[in-house]
């Protein structure tokens, strides 16, 4: 019999660099933060972020998160906008492979340590999981309300009236929601969140989540969680009641009806397919054989 | 051994608070469920392997720490504590970030220790317990984030006015004390979200 191979083979870290490249006393610091975030479901915790070897804006608030988490025997998946072979995903696996030697995988449920930027795999995710998102505005109300010191008092006072002011000036302008992601969502009856850039479509899964869900905001330096098995209710009128997005089409590879689709503009004259943003769920698909209009067997 | 020995830390530090840290994050994730941790392999007397594990995985020079006078040996602890973790001690407890709470039979005073303000409720202390075991004592029902179904706990020994901490959070959420519980080889936690009763 032969032995499995993992997609990656383990690979020696750099020895330049403490494990995970943080030092010691920055992952203490990092991860206090984390325990208040876990007691206090949707408060943001202020922590000392880190210049990390990539700009504000690469998510350098997750790898943070995930720097503080991972272990030797983790095993690390890394999505872009759901997709793990894109230039972001590709470059924070590559960093943590360098940095730790961690095996990494492109299956969901083979990792027990997942980064995302922008998305929750459509897999169901298992309590033995941890979902790090990048964040890059951690505060959901800092557009209808600038000043860090009210916004801090707001979520003090459970205020969030403004909040549904601009869902319901949507409503007036649009005749329904127009917010479509960083849809807010109010976590375990007390604080309003953002759960980061992800689309609506996401939010549902991000509510009673078997996975213990992380977020980490570099630039504003700030980190919130959703504990598992925890309540996590998109804002909403009883008359405009939360729905998630739909389409039309399935996925024109794989020929899912229930993933989050991607539109991609594949000529000049405006030809369009529609596919799962989630890489991982289409290759699954198709490898157990379904097939979408424009997709071939595997 | 020598009363002036000082036992030493981790002899891995990287990978032992690495693992530390996840056992903890695991409790505090998943209120009064257990989990394993391995401590420091020699502790001074007084202080449980799984505690100073904790302690040195958590603690460093910016966390203040309160030790419980009633706790035995609290000399020895002190020198270990501050020699491994940096960490200043205080003798008011308010002012900690961490507390030791001691097995004995002082009632535990929640108000005597921050609970965090409005604006800042994760400027709390959370204390740390030590306690023989998770099965025997007197059995609480818990709910709240964390908890699919109503979860049995009955951690023992703990001080009079243990729970009476732990109900006083609800009343307090968002602000309140959390709770790390050490056994002999295992770690447990009640974070400020947790309820008592089905």
């Amino acid at each position: 019999m032969t032995a499995v191979q993992s997609e990656t083979p383990r690979a020696e870290a750099d020895s330049g660099y403490n494990f995970a490249y943080l030092d010691e006393q920055t992952k203490r610091m990092i991860r206090r933060a984390i325990l208040k975030a876990v007691a206090i479901p949707g408060y943001q915790v202020p922590f000392a972020s880190r210049e990390m070897p990539m700009p504000y804006g690469w998510g350098t608030g997750g790898v943070q998160v995930t720097a503080a988490v991972i272990g030797s025997d983790d095993v690390l998946k890394v999505i872009d906008q759901g997709s793990d072979d894109t230039t972001n995903a590709v470059s924070i696996r590559s960093f943590f492979v360098r940095t730790t030697g961690v095996e990494t995988t492109e299956k969901t449920r083979d990792a027990t340590l997942i980064q995302t930027r922008h998305r929750v795999p459509e897999t169901p995710l298992s309590e033995d999981q941890i979902l790090v998102y990048q964040v890059p505005i951690p505060e959901p109300l800092r557009f209808l309300e600038p000043r860090e010191t009210e916004t801090r008092r707001m979520h003090a006072l459970e205020d969030y009236g403004l909040m549904h002011v601009k869902l319901y000036e949507d409503i007036a302008h649009h005749g329904h929601i127009a917010t479509t992601y960083a849809y807010p969502v109010k976590v375990a009856g007390r604080y309003v969140m953002d759960p980061s850039p992800t689309p609506k479509f996401d939010n549902p899964k991000m509510n009673h989540s078997p996975a213990l869900q992380l977020f980490g905001a570099g630039r504003e330096k700030r980190i919130y969680a959703i504990p598992p098995h925890t309540e996590v209710v998109s804002l909403d009128f009883e008359d405009h009641p939360f729905e998630v997005q739909q389409w039309d089409n399935a996925c024109a590879l794989c020929g899912a009806t229930d993933s989050f689709l991607d539109e991609v503009i594949m000529d000049d004259a405006g030809k369009r397919m529609f596919v799962c943003s989630d890489s991982d769920y289409c290759e699954e698909r198709r490898a157990a054989g379904h097939v979408g209009e424009e997709g071939v067997p595997l | 051994m020598s009363a002036n020995t000082l036992h030493a830390g981790f002899v891995d530090p990287v990978s032992a608070s690495q693992a530390g840290f996840r056992a903890v994050l695991d409790a505090m994730a998943h209120p009064g469920r257990v989990y394993p941790l391995k401590g420091p392999a020699e502790v001074p007397s007084g202080l449980g392997r799984v505690t100073a594990g904790v302690l040195l995985t958590l603690a460093d020079y910016s966390t203040p720490l309160w030790i419980d006078p009633a706790i035995a040996g609290q000399e020895g602890i002190q020198t270990y504590l501050r020699f491994h973790t940096g960490a200043p001690m205080v003798d008011v407890p308010k002012y900690s970030e961490f507390a030791l709470i001691g097995k004995g039979e002082a009632p535990l005073n929640g108000d005597r220790f921050s609970i965090g303000t409005p604006d800042y409720p994760d400027r709390a202390t959370t204390l740390i317990l030590q306690v023989d075991g998770f099965e025997r004592g007197d059995a609480v029902v818990l709910t709240g984030p964390g908890i699919e179904t109503p979860h049995r706990f009955a951690p023992a020994p703990l001080p009079a006015g243990f729970w009476d901490v732990v109900r006083n959070n609800a009343a307090l959420f968002p602000l309140g004390l959390d709770i790390i519980l050490c056994g002999p080889d295992s770690v447990a936690a009640l974070p400020r979200s947790t309820r008592i009763g089905g």
